[in-house]
């Protein structure tokens, strides 16, 4: 099947109802590819080779019978390897959890996924524990921004957005605690979700910050991750922060539209510590949205800074026994700063849920006001591999933990965000900006993102070194 | 919330380190005293922000 990667996944999954193509000829071609031009960006920790072809071969086997396949029947994808995969080892980016068996059962999100259809291929790079926003894993290797080989993916899903924005799989999974799935999604230039808190079942998946941790997808069109989102959804008892609601699926509303929706661009703090082409990129899809206001989120450098105390406390104290016993085995990227949070008084972090709380009062009331809020996803686009410093108006910032500097006032009150992509936007790299909706208002965010890709504002091309061959 | 003036950050970390059961060299221990002083500087919007008194943490646990 020639240049499949270049299609999205609604168009792999309807070839395939239609028998234009088998699950089985798409999931070798998928294999082979990522075996070729995975080496370009190391985005894959782990091929599920057996596993892919069951699945394939099951999807091809349910088409013969006349079944239904499912919407996402024999599209290939791929998780952040801290997602258990039936028969791998669920990595969490870490050296110390190659102890563990291989996982026996899927996270409930990959067997979504393959209940609909969808062919799983692969384990996916991250930062270690997830704490990190750049995907610069001492033990498995940096991933590499599909725009330039030399330049981070951002992280701390940096494997889940290279491997859509190469073209390795259509699909892919990630999680976000303070901009995991927002960040990369920005710097490698496609769609990414963060849910509301509470609406997609983590269970399967390694935390790192149980208070702030949600998991999401990533696509190269508005149609495939409606999609996905839409297999995503359902009830999980087994994850305790789930909160039960019916599915609300939003495939079905993608060409609403956007008149009568309120939609302002955040200005103030998010206006603020980043380089220019974040705040055109953001006023670009303000205009694409005809946003018709200027607006300040109150407290919001608060609420960042009370984020980034629950995160060290929360991120070390799932990991105190392996920082008591061994130390040495994490990344020298991560260690010290778990080992800083084991250390942060009570009192810090009750003072930052307390904050948490009304900072929550406060968004909800700007919510009542307006529908969407619009602002950068990233203070800058990709940066060099092992950069550390960042130049904003003259003043240099650590790099490393200032790329979220946008995302995480969002959600840390749970709020439903919809990163999309404006390509070119410094030279030729992307960079992505937050659609911000009220908790469970993510239709309103996809019918803004289907917009955007109408107008030609947002699209997600395979990036251009990978979309030949 | 924090005393700027009197905060000691490798002392702090020296002292409070057996309390949650790490054994730090002391070479770590000025590395993590760096780690903290940065949870110290990102912190510090949020710990100097005033709470009503009838604001609860925000986890609520349901039995």
């Amino acid at each position: 099947m020639n240049d499949w990667h270049l299609q999205d996944a609604l168009s792999l999954a309807a070839a395939v109802r239609e028998r234009a193509v088998s699950a089985t000829e798409i999931a070798d071609a998928a294999l082979a590819r990522i075996e070729a031009r995975d080496p370009d960006v190391n985005a894959f920790t782990e091929m599920t080779e057996r596993l892919a072809l069951a699945d394939a071969a099951a999807v091809d086997a349910s088409i013969a019978r006349r079944e239904n396949p499912g919407p996402l029947a024999g599209v290939p994808f791929a998780a952040k390897n801290l997602y258990d995969i039936t028969g791998a080892i669920t990595l969490a980016g870490s050296v110390i959890e190659l102890r563990r068996p291989p996982a026996a059962v899927d996270a409930f999100a990959v067997a979504r996924l393959r209940a609909a259809g969808a062919v799983c291929v692969g384990a996916l790079n991250m930062d270690e524990y997830a704490y990190g926003f750049t995907t610069e894993n001492t033990h498995y290797g940096s991933t590499h921004n599909p725009h330039d080989p030399g330049r981070i993916a951002g992280g701390s899903s940096g494997g889940s957005a290279a491997a859509v924005a190469a073209g390795l799989v259509p699909l892919s999974l990630g999680s976000d605690t303070n901009g995991s799935i927002r960040v990369p999604a920005s710097l490698c230039g496609i769609y990414g979700l963060k849910p509301t808190y509470g609406r997609l079942s983590r269970s399967g998946v390694v935390l790192f910050v149980p208070s702030l941790d949600h998991i999401g997808p990533f696509a190269r069109s508005v149609g495939d991750l409606a999609a996905v989102y839409d297999a995503l959804q359902g009830e999980d008892p087994a994850d305790p922060v789930q909160v039960h609601r019916s599915r609300e699926p939003v495939s079905a509303i993608l060409d609403e539209g956007i008149d009568g929706l309120r939609i302002a661009r955040l200005v103030g703090y998010f206006a603020r510590g980043g380089l220019d082409c974040a705040q055109q990129a953001t006023g670009a899809v303000a205009r694409g949205l005809t946003a018709s206001a200027e607006v300040e989120l109150p407290d919001a450098a608060a609420a960042r800074s009370a984020a980034f105390l629950i995160t060290a406390a929360e991120g070390a104290q799932l990991r105190l026994p392996d920082l008591q016993a061994r130390p040495d085995n994490f990344s020298p990227l991560s260690r010290d700063r778990l080992l800083a949070g084991a250390l942060v008084p009570a009192q810090w972090v009750l003072h930052a849920q307390r904050l948490r709380s009304v900072f929550r009062a406060r968004v909800a009331a700007l919510m009542q006001d307006w529908d969407i809020l619009v602002a950068p996803a990233t203070p800058a686009a990709a940066t060099p591999i092992g950069q550390e410093m960042l130049e904003v108006g003259g003043e240099k910032i650590p790099l490393r933990p200032n790329l979220g500097v946008y995302t995480q006032p969002i959600s840390f009150v749970g709020l439903p965000v919809l990163t999309v992509p404006v390509q070119n936007a410094e030279g030729g790299l992307p960079i992505g900006v937050q659609l911000i909706a009220a908790p469970w208002r993510e239709d309103v965010l996809f019918r803004a993102a289907a917009v955007l890709e109408r107008s030609g504002v947002c699209v997600a091309p395979v990036a251009p070194a990978f979309a030949t061959g | 919330m924090i005393d700027r003036e009197h905060f000691d950050a490798v002392a702090y970390v020296t002292a409070a380190a057996p309390l949650v059961g790490l054994a730090l060299t002391p070479e770590r221990i000025e590395q993590v005293a760096a780690a903290f002083a940065l949870v110290v500087r990102i912190g510090a919007p949020a710990l100097a922000s005033t709470l009503p008194p009838e604001a609860e943490p925000a986890p609520v646990f349901t039995p």
